[in-house]
């Protein structure tokens, strides 16, 4: 069990957040604690005293740690992983295959008659969602961690995808109407064959970036479960009992900065 | 920045302010800014009780400082901060606002010519 798991526990007990957020502040109070201790240790400092500390410096008072819970809910990622750790692990597998998947296949199905100047970047941003969506599913079936880069490049494909169909439908649209100003003919506006490949990569863009959220979304599920496994770990069984005078964080700051 | 600083210099700019002007050094993580804070001001300043965490994390989101996840070769993964293009703006504005605080409260400290002549003619 970790050196500091007891006073990890109280901090755990007194921060009321989603588990994903939760399990970041701790590990990331827990590193810290660790170098703390090493740092005073090798200054010399015997071991408790290190791990007085280390405590000191680093562990909050319960005014603290509710002021960095009531950061943290109010933050965006704090409410996305709130929303994606509601998941268990079963349905997201499930969703995985009846959501995703389908509206991937949906959006290289209305590829098929796309075509422009920009159809082939949405080809390439749907290749690049794939492979992460891909990726990230190998990753969490093996335990591996999705960093929040990773998570994010699904993220930007999905505005990217998006982007680019928008796009493509506004181009036409200008192209049609710069087309019946200067010439006075609706043909490129009523042209079916350019109405269906602009169509179609709106379409596909669309889909292709729903299909990335919504895989973003479930992979946050699963990475927001990984760590909070990793610090329930870290954390060690819960002991019983009520707090002892001890176990309680002193409410002074001291001479704080 | 106006020069009739209305605003009083809070203990939350303060912070900001050593934060900042510590990761303007180097890349750190949290437990190295408190100790960075502890060692250049002489124990003065001190961030106990974790009051440094929430300091971070608002920094954070406010996109004035980045947070990243290193994974030494030994040990458990700690978290780094840098200071980010905005956060480098910001402190040179707040210092700027702390050095027009600091000349301010100096020159009002200072004695005026007759107080000075009052003490040397009682001396």
């Amino acid at each position: 069990m970790h050196r500091f798991a007891p006073a990890l526990r109280r901090v755990a007990r007194e921060l009321d957040l989603p588990r994903g957020a939760r399990a970041t502040v701790l590990r990331e109070l827990a590193g810290d604690l660790d170098a703390v201790y090493a740092h005073h240790r090798e200054r010399g400092l015997g071991e408790a005293e290190a791990q007085r500390r280390a405590e000191e410096t680093v562990l909050g008072t319960t005014q603290v740690i509710r002021r960095l819970a009531r950061l943290h809910r109010r933050s965006w990622r704090g409410w996305s992983e709130s929303m994606a750790a509601r998941l268990t692990v079963g349905a997201d597998l499930v969703m995985l295959v009846l959501g995703v998947v389908p509206v991937l296949v949906a959006g290289v199905f209305a590829a098929r008659t796309a075509g422009g100047p920009l159809a082939w970047i949405e080809w390439v941003v749907g290749g690049v969602i794939g492979v992460t969506i891909a990726t990230g599913v190998l990753r969490t079936a093996r335990g591996q961690k999705l960093s929040q880069e990773f998570l994010e490049t699904l993220l930007v494909c999905a505005a990217l995808a998006i982007g680019v169909g928008l796009l493509t439908a506004a181009y036409g649209l200008h192209a049609a109407f710069s087309a019946i100003a200067a010439g006075g003919r609706a043909t490129p506006l009523l042209d079916p064959a350019r109405l269906a490949r602009d169509g179609s990569v709106l379409v596909q863009g669309l889909l292709f970036g729903l299909a990335a959220l919504f895989a973003w979304f479930l992979l946050l599920g699963r990475e927001t479960a990984r760590l909070s496994a990793e610090v329930d770990a870290l954390l060690g069984p819960e002991e019983s009992g009520p707090a002892r005078d001890a176990d309680v964080i002193p409410l002074t700051h001291g001479r704080s900065a | 920045m106006s020069e009739t600083f209305d605003s009083q210099l809070t203990t939350r700019r303060i912070n900001e302010l050593l934060v900042l002007s510590a990761l303007a050094r180097a890349p750190m993580h949290g437990y190295q800014i408190a100790l960075e804070v502890e060692e250049r001001s002489g124990g003065f300043f001190r961030f106990q009780h974790g009051t440094l965490y929430p300091i971070l994390h608002r920094l954070e989101q406010e996109g004035l400082i980045d947070g990243d996840w290193t994974d030494p070769a030994e040990g458990r993964a700690r978290k780094q901060y840098s200071l980010t293009r905005a956060g480098r703006r910001y402190l040179t504005k707040i210092a700027r606002e702390w050095d027009v605080l600091t000349s301010q409260v100096a020159a009002f400290l200072e004695p005026e010519d007759g107080d000075a002549q009052v003490r040397t003619g009682a001396a």
